[in-house]
């Protein structure tokens, strides 16, 4: 098929009207890196997506509402206190790790026992091992990432989508255990994902990495930021520091010459556990002078106004 | 005041929100798209009860896999648009080999706006079908065609008595011209 050819098959593609013989050429168009296939691909995803949504609305917010509401609720580890509902650090706390669910262990059958400790086996923050190897005074550093630890990456997550699979099939057969296996198999999988997210940052082309230091309030912690201008994201992965205090969050500042302290987001941390969190990348096009993570109202504020917890100066180059 | 400023953030920031468990985040998502998804649906489905399941199925996917969203590969919009038809026609296709399905294609009936609505999704919905309305009758029908129905290219030529490869080239014509009419939209 020649490029015109295959130009004429991106409207269907982007309108998923694709019959499987020109998908499967397109794909392997796209996959040899045509990015102004790419981009037209893109910007007519876009005016599908417009077409959809020109509809007139359908009056459903309410009750779609009330649905995510019951399966939070349902996947939520205990019933949120009011005025507190963000999810992860809801009643989390007390577990030791992410992938413990709190319901009330004595009605747990011993299966779940099995899960625990397999999960508590897992290998963990692969990406810690790459940064401690690597001078923390250099504080922004190129990713280097050989397909050797690509392919480990691949493995754990594979083994990881499998205990899910297995959870959420868990979670149909025991009628009584079902929101306490679903609550673990959500909060895996979104686990799981934030750390998939993390991995393809770190393993973006232009990836950088960051060191966060740890300052007087947790001298244990640290903090590794993953960033790509092209994947227009960036990651934060914290350990060592102090679980978050009820009423409050962890946030995330670049520091600009221009602008001074810029919010990039707030994240929650738990005892015992690393912390993965997306976070807004910093602004482009301007002079970044540090990025430090503080801690502040739960809602996030505009400039800072906590104790700072860790700092990274970045260098001029 | 949280709540105010999770309604302004772009859609992108909620998701990354989403990402790191922001549940009011998820909220504010529904809020802007919930309604439009569950009329997308409609469309394939022509049952509010079935369209509102998959419209919330889709946006608990998207509360799950909202760390895997990456903006450099499109909007949140695209993206949920994308779940929400494949997903609509999916529970189509059940259905119809259950039993016999109901017609597609149809205008949507009784819909009305709920107030209660996102300013934004109203405003857009606006834009976009001015934009439709200017697009050639026939580029129109086209798109709708291949959008909200559950045909092939080769049903879509064969409906429309035309030659594969002209049906090809005007459907990339009129999606590139709805795009070039849309390209002020705000993200
Ligand atoms: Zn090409």
């Amino acid at each position: 098929m020649d490029h015109a050819e295959l130009e004429d098959l991106l409207a269907l593609a982007a309108l998923g009207r694709l019959d499987a013989p020109d998908e499967a050429a397109l794909e392997a168009h796209l996959r040899e890196g045509c990015a102004q296939c790419e981009a037209e691909l893109r910007a007519l995803r876009e005016a599908a997506a417009a077409l959809a949504l020109s509809l007139e609305p359908a009056p459903a917010e309410q009750r779609l509402w009330l649905k995510l509401k019951a399966r939070l609720d349902q996947s939520l580890p205990q019933a949120s206190p009011a005025g507190r509902f963000s999810a992860p650090e809801v009643g989390e706390r007390q577990a030791q790790s992410a992938e413990r669910p709190t319901a009330p262990r004595a009605s747990r059958p011993a299966g779940h026992e099995r899960y625990d400790a397999a999960l508590r086996r897992t290998p963990r923050v692969w990406p810690w091992r790459v940064a401690t190897g690597m001078a923390a005074a250099a504080a922004l550093v190129l990713a280097f990432f050989a397909g050797g630890a690509a392919r480990e990456f691949g493995r754990i997550d594979r083994q990881r989508r499998l205990r899910i699979a297995q959870l959420e099939k868990q979670a149909l057969s025991l009628s009584s255990e079902r929101s306490a296996a679903r609550t673990q198999a959500v909060r895996l999988e979104q686990a799981l994902n934030r750390r998939a997210r993390l991995q393809s940052v770190l393993m973006a082309s232009d990836a950088h990495m960051m060191h966060l230091k740890p300052l007087g309030p947790a001298p244990g912690a640290r903090a590794l930021v993953a960033m790509s201008a092209t994947r227009r994201s960036a990651v934060i992965q914290a350990a060592g520091l102090p679980p978050t205090p009820a009423g409050k969050a962890y946030e995330m500042w670049w520091i600009t010459k221009q602008h001074g302290p810029v919010p990039a987001g707030i994240f929650h941390a738990e005892t015992g556990r690393e912390v993965i969190a997306s976070i807004d990348p910093p602004p482009s096009g301007e002079r970044l002078l540090m990025a430090a993570v503080t801690l502040e109202p739960a809602a996030g504020v505009a400039k800072p106004t906590g104790r700072m917890y860790l700092k990274a100066p970045i260098p001029a180059n | 005041m949280v709540r105010a400023d999770t309604e302004r953030k772009p859609d992108a920031k909620l998701v990354a929100a989403m990402a790191n468990g922001d549940a009011h985040a998820l909220k504010a998502l529904n809020a802007r798209y919930g309604a439009s998804l569950s009329a997308l649906a409609f469309r394939f489905l022509a049952d509010q009860a079935d369209a509102e399941e998959v419209v919330a199925d889709v946006l608990w996917q998207a509360w799950r896999e909202a760390a895997l969203y990456d903006p450099a590969r499109g909007s949140v919009a695209a993206w949920l648009v994308a779940m929400s038809r494949s997903r609509a026609i999916d529970r189509f296709r059940a259905i119809r080999a259950r039993r016999l399905a109901p017609g597609i294609g149809e205008p949507n009936p009784e819909a009305t706006p709920d107030p209660a609505d996102e300013l934004d999704s109203a405003e857009r919905g606006r834009i976009v079908k001015h934009a439709l309305e200017t697009l050639d009758p026939k580029q129109r029908e086209l798109l709708e065609l291949a959008y909200f129905s559950d045909l092939s290219q080769t049903e879509i030529a064969a409906r429309l008595a035309l030659p594969l490869g002209t049906v090809k080239t005007r459907m990339r014509a009129a999606l590139l011209k709805l795009r070039q009419m849309l390209s002020g939209l705000p993200e």
